[in-house]
């Protein structure tokens, strides 16, 4: 259809046109800003958060509390400037591994926060380690991220929340019977796990299991085949609200306790009375009784408008922990320096006094909280604390 | 005994959810040929609009419920004179197109409400239990099933006992003949497209107090109803409940006594089903 002589100019005009687009990628390569590690450069923090996806609506709070976080410090702290890059985590586990590698190899950054899921954050930890850069967890881990010695999890292993709801409801709530309700996939399996172990190492009697896949939204079948003569239910559910409704709708009396009380403040409201008089462990609350959280909680509903959740509160420990660090290393902003300065550090925090044990998990305080209402809104209310050592908590078996 | 009774008003309630889902996509199947794979996004755009009306807004729930079902019913019939209507008898692309459907609507959804999941609502009435001696039964639930019998009744009542049932029944199976003894058929699919529509997003609503609103109830209920008939053989109302039925029961039992096979009863059911009768239980013989 072509005629010869059209035929070449068309392969002339295509081969222009590849060698041009060719050229101006080389020439993108190396213009492409990347930024250099050299002295006077600011300190540099990345952050991994799920900003869009399933579990977005723990990244945006991250987010907004890393950047208050910040901004508290006024930008710089020892007197370097201190940046911070956020990276969408996608609530995805090959996406938030990508996002790290752009942060540490692009970006240079000297400390990174998060992602917040354990499976995710165990993928990405020999990446942090081979990179030499610490790592600090939003929330909870399992306890066998201990063998990553670049990953630090002020919060505790998963298996602490569950122990403490377990030790209180034996010895303050009186129960020597309970039965549980989890999500079977592995932190339902800790947490709850961890409850089921305190129980019974007080000599406490675990007269029912229920595991329900995670993501289940009607809990009636559970809820219907619970043992109505126990003396307390612990349930941690994924998601949890629809359990607790449910809970209440069924007519069920049983004294519960969720061995980790993760729930948002609109949740709380969503609920109303049928949480009312119900337990629950967990690392932070808005009214926790200490100086530096009334300071915290305080500048926070100033800028916000709201009170902090736990997340608001374990985003801004985790900056505050890695602004620390950057103080103490007075500048060296070496990854062994870093990692040095922060398993050695004692620092308080909102949730109160923590330092890290040898294994890298938080010596810290494990609050319980009963659900009260307070100025006609729902709370959880501090009523009990155990200071937790994780290395002293129990290695649960794998299920 | 109490177990029993509870567990079978489980299974009954859930059937009803079930069978209000399905019966929409039955009859769309069954009249007009088409698969409306977006019927699980209607019943997410019901249950996000009864939340705002209901939850946020805290108004009349027979208010949401009625908004719920307008909006739905809207959307399914701009969806289908817009786009379906120009796809007449191209089974392969109704199906693409409602795909893609899904995925407008939740995004759409998603910008408009947000990525936080909302949390099983009901009507402030029928909130706590219903007591018989020892058993406390949700009202929720018993709603549920109240409704889901109406709604059974309704149908089949307009199937049988009016002329547009008749008109339906027809252009099942003979459409060219209804067409030719000049009966508006277009007409009438119009109006049993927006029937159907209607119901799913007032499902939506009816089911909150089981499923809530999030993002993924446009698939998850979709694949439920798919099942159902299936099971209960494509255009037939009565299949779609006794199917719904069983398959509710079933799963509510099945989950009681056998909780590590919770997530498979349900398809067991199915396959077992189509090995059996692949037309379904109540469908015609193909």
């Amino acid at each position: 259809m072509w005629k010869e002589g059209q035929k070449l100019k068309r392969r002339g005009f295509r081969l222009t046109g590849a060698g041009l687009l060719a050229l101006l990628f080389l020439a993108m390569l190396l213009i492409w800003p990347c930024a250099k590690p050299a002295e006077g450069q600011p300190l540099k923090i990345g952050a991994i958060f799920d900003l869009t996806g399933d579990f977005s609506f723990y990244g945006l709070d991250f987010k907004d509390a890393v950047e208050f976080a910040l901004k508290e410090a006024g930008g710089q702290v020892a007197g370097r400037p201190v940046k911070l890059v956020i990276e969408d985590g996608a609530s995805d586990a090959a996406i938030s591994l990508d996002k790290a590698k752009k942060l540490v190899e692009h970006d240079k950054v000297h400390i990174i926060i998060g992602p917040l899921f354990s499976h995710f954050a165990m993928g990405i930890a020999p990446y942090y380690a081979e990179k030499k850069v610490p790592n600090i967890a939003l929330l909870l881990h399992p306890k066998e991220m201990t063998k990553f010695e670049w990953v630090f999890t002020a919060n505790g292993p998963l298996v602490g929340s569950g122990y403490a709801a377990g030790l209180y409801a034996y010895e303050k709530m009186g129960a020597r019977t309970a039965a549980i309700v989890g999500v079977d996939y592995v932190a339902g399996h800790r947490i709850v796990g961890g409850f089921i172990q305190a129980f019974k190492d007080k000599g406490g009697k675990v007269v029912q299991e229920q595991w329900a896949p995670l993501g289940t939204v009607d809990y009636a079948p559970y809820i219907a085949a619970i043992k109505r003569d126990v003396d307390v239910i612990g349930a941690w559910l994924i998601p949890q609200v629809p359990f607790l409704m449910q809970y209440a709708d069924f007519g069920l009396k049983m004294p519960l306790i969720a061995p980790w009380a993760d729930l948002r403040e609109e949740q709380m409201q969503e609920l109303g009375d049928r949480i009312l008089g119900k337990y629950g462990a967990a690392v932070y609350t808005w009214l926790l009784d200490n100086p530096t959280n009334k300071k915290f909680v305080a500048a926070f509903e100033a800028k916000y408008k709201r009170k902090p959740t736990m997340n608001d509160a374990a985003g801004y420990e985790a900056a505050s922990i890695a602004l620390a660090a950057f103080k103490a290393t007075k500048g060296d902003t070496s990854g062994e320096a870093l990692r040095k300065a922060i398993q050695a550090m004692e620092i308080d925090l909102p949730s109160g006094h923590v330092t890290y044990a040898p294994s890298r998990f938080g010596i810290r305080n494990m609050y319980i909280f009963e659900a009260k209402r307070i100025s006609g809104k729902m709370v959880w209310a501090p009523v009990h604390s155990y200071r937790q050592d994780p290395d002293k908590l129990p290695l649960l078996p794998q299920r | 005994m109490d177990m029993f009774v509870l567990n079978l008003l489980n299974g009954i309630s859930f059937g009803a959810i079930l069978f209000l889902l399905a019966s929409g996509l039955t009859i769309m199947f069954g009249v007009m040929g088409i698969l409306n794979l977006a019927h699980g996004a209607l019943y997410m755009v019901g249950a996000y609009l009864g939340w705002t009306v209901a939850v946020k807004y805290r108004l009349n729930f027979g208010l949401a419920l009625l908004a719920a079902g307008l909006t739905a019913g809207l959307v399914g019939l701009a969806i289908e004179r817009g786009f379906l209507r120009h796809l007449y008898k191209q089974q392969n692309e109704q199906v693409l197109l409602t795909f893609g459907f899904v995925y407008i609507v939740t995004n759409l959804s998603l910008w408009i409400w947000g990525p936080i999941a909302r949390a099983p609502f009901t009507a402030p009435f029928l909130f706590g239990s219903f007591r018989i001696g020892d058993l406390a039964y949700p009202l929720s639930r018993i709603a549920i099933i109240i409704v889901g019998g109406l709604l059974a009744i309704g149908l089949w009542w307009l199937q049988d006992k009016t002329r547009i049932g008749a008109i339906l029944r027809a252009g099942m199976d003979y459409k060219e003949i209804t067409m030719a003894l000049g009966i508006n058929l277009p007409r009438v699919s119009i109006f049993v497209f927006f029937l159907a529509a209607f119901i799913a997003g007032a499902a939506g609503v009816i089911g909150a107090p089981l499923f809530g609103a999030h993002l993924g109830i446009a698939l998850d209920v979709l694949l439920l109803a798919v099942i159902v008939i299936i099971v209960g053989g494509v255009g037939s109302i009565q299949g779609a409940l006794l199917a719904s039925m069983l398959i509710g029961v079933i799963d509510a039992f099945g989950k009681a006594l056998f909780p590590q096979f919770a997530m498979f009863t349900m398809y067991l059911l199915m396959i077992i089903i189509l090995l059996i009768r692949p037309s379904g239980l109540l469908g015609r013989r193909v």
